[in-house]
């Protein structure tokens, strides 16, 4: 049956297009919904992946880093040592700070770099050193330089601080902000701590289990709440999952009807325009199974088509797209691409089943009428 | 012997005052290579009869055998396959897949009856070569003439070796001197291959080859004749 079915397809080009295209729109707008998801969920792990810190130690009380604000005294390193298997204590300083730039509202998020440890430095350098930053300059990501075409040496104002851009680096734009860094000493200022950190960064002796030394942290610091690595990035992903998965699931269920739709409208009306030579091959000894298989053949063909298509169409898109805006930030995973595939093989069975019902509804009779 | 043989069949369309009595009380023999012309005026009821009779319309009531099997007993499911393998069809629109080109279009039965693709099409071309189409094998049905057409429909009415070949109007939609040769082609490869022939037309000139002529009227059986059969089954 797959050559009639190949044969029928390739008859009604005009169709096979249609079909095709939207399958195609409906495949690109998954993988790019879902691209832009993936992507998001990425970076807002990425930079505290990067840190190498087995605990993060935060205010009790306080939710993800981005959202709401932790304040540790300052102090509070030796009691972190002091208990077993912690090796180091680093302090952490960093927030979201918003201001304007060329009449635009900007949101950074600023990171004060440890120039001892470089435990929070940028997470890739682009241009210039973050080993030679000094107080009075930041370290911009490169997203933000090419949006607002700064360079390094350019002064920017930040609530009235002025800072010039000593470096540029990239990996740090998520969503709605983007990283920046500063030493220590200016994030300090910048952000009036005064004798305060925002976090603690512990490294523990490979050798002991994080779970037991965060129990025993939580138990002789009070005040603090501690989390594991892992524990830390998925709060900060938890945000991303919380707004936005609800919408992303809309929005694909929105482009698999679009798809299912078309290829089972163009479907359908080709199997009405040939319903004639359905019966006809009843009529010569052609069971409806069969015929069943050769819509469903039909309907798989143009869905695998418009899967090729628009898998090809999404990567140009995605890239298209995040060149325009730099906050679009895609990530097509080959998990996605196949999951994708899988839909699409669904939308066309789905798709096949109204035409299948017409055709076993046909009278092989009929074609004796001329 | 019989290849088929209707017993007392009749066909009903509607219920009280609008019951209409298509086929009433029919009862027919045809045997292996004989053929048999079913004429009549429209709406007698000979299109219904031949339905029944290639499986495609059950009776209300009376038996239908083929090839010795009761076919009017047989699940929905089974009688696809009976028309693929002992009932040929000819039409009289030729009825061809618009999308399939004329060797395709006679492959398909072989294919359905399990045939690989490849060697379906060796077949299929052999019988459009004994029809005068080889030359014709890749076209379209939209470019062939009505008389290649019908060709092509007779080459996948007999490609699959069925028992009996039921025929309705063959020549209606084609001129004169086509449809003679057409006939004759039919016919003469009927006769060499022993396959019978029941032929529903209303072309009077038909009778000429036929062994058997039924008239019907009315739904019923009303003169029963012998034919030609010498004009173009001239090997009979």
């Amino acid at each position: 049956m797959f050559f009639v079915a190949l044969k029928n397809l390739l008859q009604e080009k005009t169709k096979l297009s249609i079909s095709i295209g939207g399958v195609a729109f409906s495949v690109l707008l998954i993988i790019i919904i879902n691209g832009v998801y993936q992507g998001f969920n990425e970076k807002m792990g990425a930079y505290p992946k990067s840190i190498p810190a087995d605990l993060w130690v935060e205010q009790e009380g306080v939710g993800d880093m981005y959202h709401t604000l932790s304040f540790l005294p300052n102090n509070l390193e030796n009691k972190f040592l002091d208990i077993n298997g912690i090796l180091e204590a680093d302090k952490y300083l960093g927030r979201q700070v918003m201001f304007k730039l060329n009449d635009k509202d900007q949101t950074l998020f600023i990171v004060g770099v440890d120039m001892t440890s470089g435990i929070t430095k940028p997470y890739k350098m682009e241009k210039g050193n973050w080993q030679e930053l000094k107080n009075g300059e930041i370290i911009i990501d490169e997203a933000m330089a090419n949006d607002e075409k700064l360079k390094v040496g350019d002064i920017i104002d930040i609530n009235n601080e002025k800072l010039r851009i000593a470096g540029i680096s990239s990996g740090g734009n998520v969503i709605s902000f983007k990283y920046a860094y500063v030493t220590y000493d200016q994030a300090r200022k910048m952000f009036n701590l005064g004798e305060m950190v925002n976090f603690y960064l512990l490294k523990i002796d490979a050798d002991r289990d994080p779970l037991t030394i965060k129990k025993n942290v939580e138990t002789e610091v009070s005040g603090v709440k501690v989390l594991t690595k892992k524990e830390f990035i998925d709060t900060s992903r938890k945000v991303i999952n919380d707004s936005f998965l609800p919408i992303i699931y809309v929005l694909v269920i929105i482009a698999l009807a679009v798809g299912i739709a078309v290829i089972g409208l163009t479907t359908y009306s080709a199997t009405i325009e040939k319903s004639r030579e359905y019966g006809v091959m009843k009529a010569i000894g052609t069971s409806n199974d069969q015929l069943f298989q050769l819509v469903v053949i039909q309907s798989l063909m143009a869905g695998f088509f418009g899967y090729l298509l628009g898998v090809g169409l999404a990567y140009p898109v995605a890239y298209v797209a995040e060149k325009i805006v730099s906050s679009f930030i895609t990530e097509i995973r080959p998990f996605d691409l196949a999951w994708v595939f899988g839909a699409t093989i669904f939308m066309s069975i789905v798709a096949a089943y109204i035409p299948m019902k017409r055709i076993s509804a046909i009278d092989p009779a009929e074609v004796f009428k001329s | 012997m019989s290849i088929l043989e209707i017993k007392k069949i009749s066909k009903i369309y509607g219920s009280g005052h609008t019951e209409v009595k298509a086929v009433d009380d029919v009862s027919l023999k045809v045997d292996e290579g004989e053929i048999v012309l079913v004429m009549g005026p429209s709406g007698s009821g000979k299109t219904t009869l031949i339905m029944m009779a290639g499986a495609l319309l059950r009776p209300t009531s009376g038996s239908i055998h083929i090839n010795s099997a009761e076919i009017n007993k047989l699940s929905e499911a089974k009688l696809p396959r009976i028309r693929l393998r002992e009932l040929g069809f000819i039409f009289q629109s030729f009825n061809l897949i618009s999308s399939l080109n004329a060797e395709e279009n006679v492959a398909v039965p072989l294919i359905l009856n399990g045939m690989a693709m490849k060697e379906a099409l060796i077949q299929a071309r052999k019988s459009l070569q004994k029809l005068g189409l080889a030359k014709r094998l890749k076209n379209l049905p939209r470019d062939l003439s009505g008389g290649e057409k019908q060709r092509v429909s007779i080459a996948r009415a007999l490609v699959n070796n069925p028992k009996i070949i039921f025929a309705d109007e063959p020549t209606a939609n084609l001129d004169s001197k086509t449809g003679h040769e057409v006939m004759d082609l039919l016919c003469s490869t009927a006769c060499k291959e022993n396959r019978a022939l029941v032929i529903v037309t209303h072309d009077q000139r038909l009778q000429d080859i036929a062994d058997r002529v039924i008239i019907i009227e009315d739904g019923k059986i009303t003169n029963e004749t012998k034919g030609g059969h010498i004009k173009f089954c001239k090997h009979k």
